[in-house]
């Protein structure tokens, strides 16, 4: 490539080689995607992250308009990978406001967004030749540690649920979905558990029931009381002032015990000194409120555990009023 | 017993009520009794960022010296915080939800407490703006959306509760709560994602989840008719700052922010309420008693979210409860307080295109159209004809004192479809000076009801700090390149200038320990458009403060 005015400049070959390694690595994931992707000329690619980055990024209490700053860090004139870029738009910056887009944004749109990151930084690294990049690559970003593990999208899977078999109920994952993050049902799974990354961290985490049989997830959701697992198990603060409280012990240490306090929702953590604690019993019963069994229809309760069993959105489970039987 | 000893004692019993005597409710709404406290986030219950303390007046501001200064240690959010004060010790937050009590006097650490965050991205900002205090205790919001109570002796944990998983609603909690009587009553962010607004109110003792007001009506509510039904889930309108009370009238004031997407309105035809309002509730059951909207349909992220400050107004003899509100488009609206009836509405900056007027009932007339996928130019720019930073009045001077900012701004509205939790902006803006001309910024001295501009003092840049007002008749703020400064409350003219040497964009207040008075400057660029002022004057890059997170407290020689 011949660029007279430029010749020599160190920072120019820099910004060649981070695009021609941005083109190869956008070539390859688009492999990896549809396919379609590969013979797209990287201008357009460009030009399409310009307009994502726009609509997602751009707003000035981020990056400002074409990465120029905002209340976020300036996005020209850097040396960002291409590798880093990507992880960083998926995977969002721990300790920032930068969140991961994985899920909110598809991964063709990703790679567009970091085409585009990637033209800008070369456009002004070009009109701005004799002036040393800057140095400081980290905009306050570096001395927080990055998420390892991109988050579930469910929201972007297909379903493919079964047609029922003799006229039964099926469940439908994305209706379980629904009804347990519900924001505005104070009274939900989500308030206490976790399910595939997302939610309370007051009890269980409910993914490790999603290799359960239906039949066994059904058993729990209309009588928790009966299962109490270990640290989740119901317990009973009696303080010296007088006061009782019944909840789920949250952690405890020589001098303090706090405790979920699930009289009301969302449970409140109450920290206790050993001084106030008169006494504290295990309640032989699960601190889940239960009564399930009459909040959800029967269609309701499938599709919970259809969501529950889903744990890859890819895979959706099938679940039907029939397994209950099995 | 020695004499000395006799006077130590003496000292002692009288000292130590007055040192542990508990902040009551009481005390709280009567906070202008005892100007020697800042007791909660607005000074007052009215939100005057008032002090009558006048040790420091016009006439000896100039001497005024540094005395202790207090790093957070976390630079990450800079220093937003408006400090609380309660009988000699001081409450501060500083970013990433780090609390600290402080000696007054000499800053000294009496106790800290660093919230446990878990690895999560933050959304809109690491940095807080306050906390409150009351019945012995220390309540606060953190950046991960619970709420937390300490022992305000020890700083010890009472209890905490998670509002809503931020990485599901995309929302938190950075501004400070409000105690009314037995409740703590807290908002949130979320205007810029896919989130529905509220308002929450928690038992003060125990942390129980007493009632939601959700600033978005649910399907079939009053109001809902106002939004296409796809967005009632997910339309914004976040009650991102603190609201503010009448004992008299047991009314809780709180102003709601932008709709969702900001600008892109396919999904949001209507007047969306109750974003871009005024609302007052009743703060004992959490409902509604009146509303006034200010921006119908918003499509240039004009706020409502700003101080609701109550001011008693009168004149020739006439009595009015007034609620003074500068909404973030430029715009002042003046309400009666107890019906939340139309009074007045007066421009605070020089130039707007985004509306020609108000009519009879303030609703603006001949709105600008913003279409999608085309550049319009709206001044003043979405980062505000002014930002949070706080206005002040003076019951003495009788003025309201208000920051001003002359940038606009060519808005872009972009598709986006919302996604729960997910940041949902629907197009971008680009900040530009106003049209032949440099960008600028001011303070000015308002009549609070008629909009009557008694004095102006022209910024370089844009004032990112809020401003107190004293009854020694001065204005203290602080600016981006990080001097603090004081001006005359009467005619604006500068008083008094200090380089902390860092950005300022916090809330300074004022106190009294010993008969000696303060002033603390918070100090470090918190603010999500710090960086406009690098953006509009690219001249000012080469001076710009480094980050910092320090508070910086003032006093008199010798006092």
């Amino acid at each position: 490539m011949k660029h007279p005015i430029y010749k020599g400049s160190r920072i120019v070959q820099r910004s060649l080689f981070i695009s021609g390694l941005a083109i190869a690595l956008l070539v390859s994931w688009n492999e990896r995607g549809t396919g379609q992707e590969q013979t797209r000329p990287g201008e357009q690619m460009v030009a399409a992250g310009r307009r994502v980055f726009a609509g997602s990024c751009g707003m000035a209490y981020c990056h400002g308009s074409d990465g120029v700053g905002g209340g976020g860090p300036r996005l020209r004139q850097r040396s960002f990978s291409a590798e880093r870029l990507k992880r960083v738009i998926s995977e969002g910056i721990l300790g920032t406001a930068m969140p991961g887009f994985a899920g909110g944004l598809k991964p063709e749109q990703i790679a567009e967004v970091v085409a585009f990151l990637l033209s800008v930084n070369r456009e002004v690294a070009d009109e701005r030749s004799k002036v040393r990049l800057d140095p400081h690559l980290t905009g306050g970003v570096s001395e927080v540690k990055e998420r390892a593990a991109t988050p579930v999208s469910i929201r972007e899977a297909v379903s493919a649920s079964r047609p029922p078999a003799g006229g039964g109920l099926m469940g439908d994952w994305r209706a379980g979905q629904e009804i347990f993050f519900d924001a505005a049902d104070l009274r939900n799974c989500r308030v206490c558990h976790t399910l595939h990354g997302r939610g309370g961290k007051v009890a269980s985490d409910l993914s490790r029931l999603s290799s359960e049989p239906p039949r066994e997830i059904m058993r729990r959701l209309l009588t928790p009381g009966t299962t109490h697992e270990g640290r989740h198990g119901a317990i009973l603060v009696r303080l010296k002032s007088g006061e009782r409280i019944t909840g789920i012990l949250r952690d405890e240490s020589e001098a303090t015990l706090r405790v979920f306090d699930t009289a009301t929702l969302p449970p409140v953590s109450r920290s206790y000194t050993r001084e106030e604690i008169a006494e504290v019993s295990r309640l032989d019963v699960s601190g889940c409120p239960g009564g399930y069994g009459a909040k959800f229809t029967l269609k309701q309760l499938l599709d919970l555990i259809a969501f529950i069993r889903t744990s890859e959105p890819a895979q959706p489970a099938s679940v039907g009023s029939d397994d209950l039987f099995r | 017993m020695s004499v000395r000893m006799a006077v130590f004692i003496f000292l002692m019993a009288v000292a130590i009520p007055v040192m542990g005597q508990e902040v009551t409710w009481e005390r709280l709404i009567n906070s202008d009794r005892e100007p020697r406290n800042w007791l909660s986030y607005g000074g007052n219950y009215s939100a005057h960022r008032y002090s009558a303390l006048e040790q420091i007046n016009r006439g000896n501001v100039g001497q005024l010296a540094p005395v202790w200064i207090f790093p957070t240690g976390e630079l990450r959010g800079g220093l937003n915080a408006t400090p609380l004060v309660a009988d000699g010790v001081m409450y501060l937050m500083g970013p990433m939800n780090r609390v600290f009590a402080l000696d007054a006097a000499t800053g000294r650490i009496i106790w800290r407490y660093h919230y446990k965050l878990p690895e999560i991205s933050i959304p809109y900002q690491a940095g807080s703006r306050g906390l409150a205090i009351g019945y012995g205790r220390v309540y606060f919001g953190t950046v991960d959306n619970h709420v937390v109570a300490l022992d305000a002796k020890t700083g010890h944990e009472i209890w905490q509760v998670e509002v809503e998983d931020v990485r599901q609603c995309g929302c938190n909690i950075t501004s400070a709560p409000l105690i009314v009587r037995d409740k703590v009553i807290v908002g949130g962010t979320g205007g810029e994602h896919a989130h529905r607004g509220y308002i929450n109110a928690f038992d003060a003792k125990t942390g129980r989840h007493l009632w939601r007001f959700y600033t978005i009506p649910a399907p079939g509510e009053p109001g809902s008719e106002t939004w296409d039904p796809r967005m009632l889930k997910y339309g914004g309108a976040p009650a991102w700052l603190v609201g503010s009370y009448d004992p008299d009238l047991n009314l809780l004031y709180w102003g709601i922010g932008n709709p969702s997407s900001d600008f892109y309105d396919e999904f949001r035809k209507g007047d969306n309420l109750y974003s871009n309002s005024i609302i007052a509730l009743d703060p004992d059951t959490g409902k509604l008693k009146w509303h006034y909207q200010e921006v119908p349909h918003d499509m240039y992220d004009f706020d409502s979210a700003y101080e609701c400050v109550l001011i008693d107004y009168e004149k020739d003899g006439v009595k009015r409860k007034l609620l003074v509100h500068a909404n973030k488009g430029g715009y002042t609206w003046v309400l009666d307080r107890v019906t939340g009836k139309y009074v007045n509405a007066y421009p605070h900056v020089d130039l707007l295109t985004w509306l020609k007027g108000v009519d009879g009932n303030g609703r603006p007339v001949e709105m600008q159209p913003v279409p999608p996928d085309k550049e319009t130019y709206v001044c003043p720019s979405a980062a505000g004809g002014r930002n949070w930073d706080h206005s002040s009045y003076s019951p003495r001077t009788r003025l309201w004192y208000n920051v001003g900012w002359e940038v606009c701004n060519l808005i872009r509205p972009q598709k986006m479809d919302p996604v729960e939790g997910k940041p949902l902006f629907g197009g971008s803006m680009t900040f530009i000076p106003p049209k032949g001309q440099q960008s600028y910024g001011h303070i000015n001295g308002f009549d609070p009801l008629t909009g009557e501009r008694k004095w102006r003092y022209l910024t370089r840049y844009l004032n990112v700090a809020s401003l107190l007002s004293t009854g020694g008749d001065l204005i203290f703020s602080g600016d981006v390149m990080g001097e603090a400064f004081a001006l005359d409350a009467m005619t604006g003219k500068k008083l008094w200038s200090f380089n902390t040497g860092a950005s300022i964009s916090g809330s300074p207040i004022t106190y009294e320990v010993n008969g000696r008075q303060y002033v603390a400057m918070p100090t470090g660029m918190g603010s999500l458009v710090g960086n406009l002022t690098t953006t509009l004057w690219p001249e000012s890059e080469k001076s710009f403060p480094e980050r910092a997170s320090t508070l910086v407290v003032f006093a008199l020689p010798g006092k």
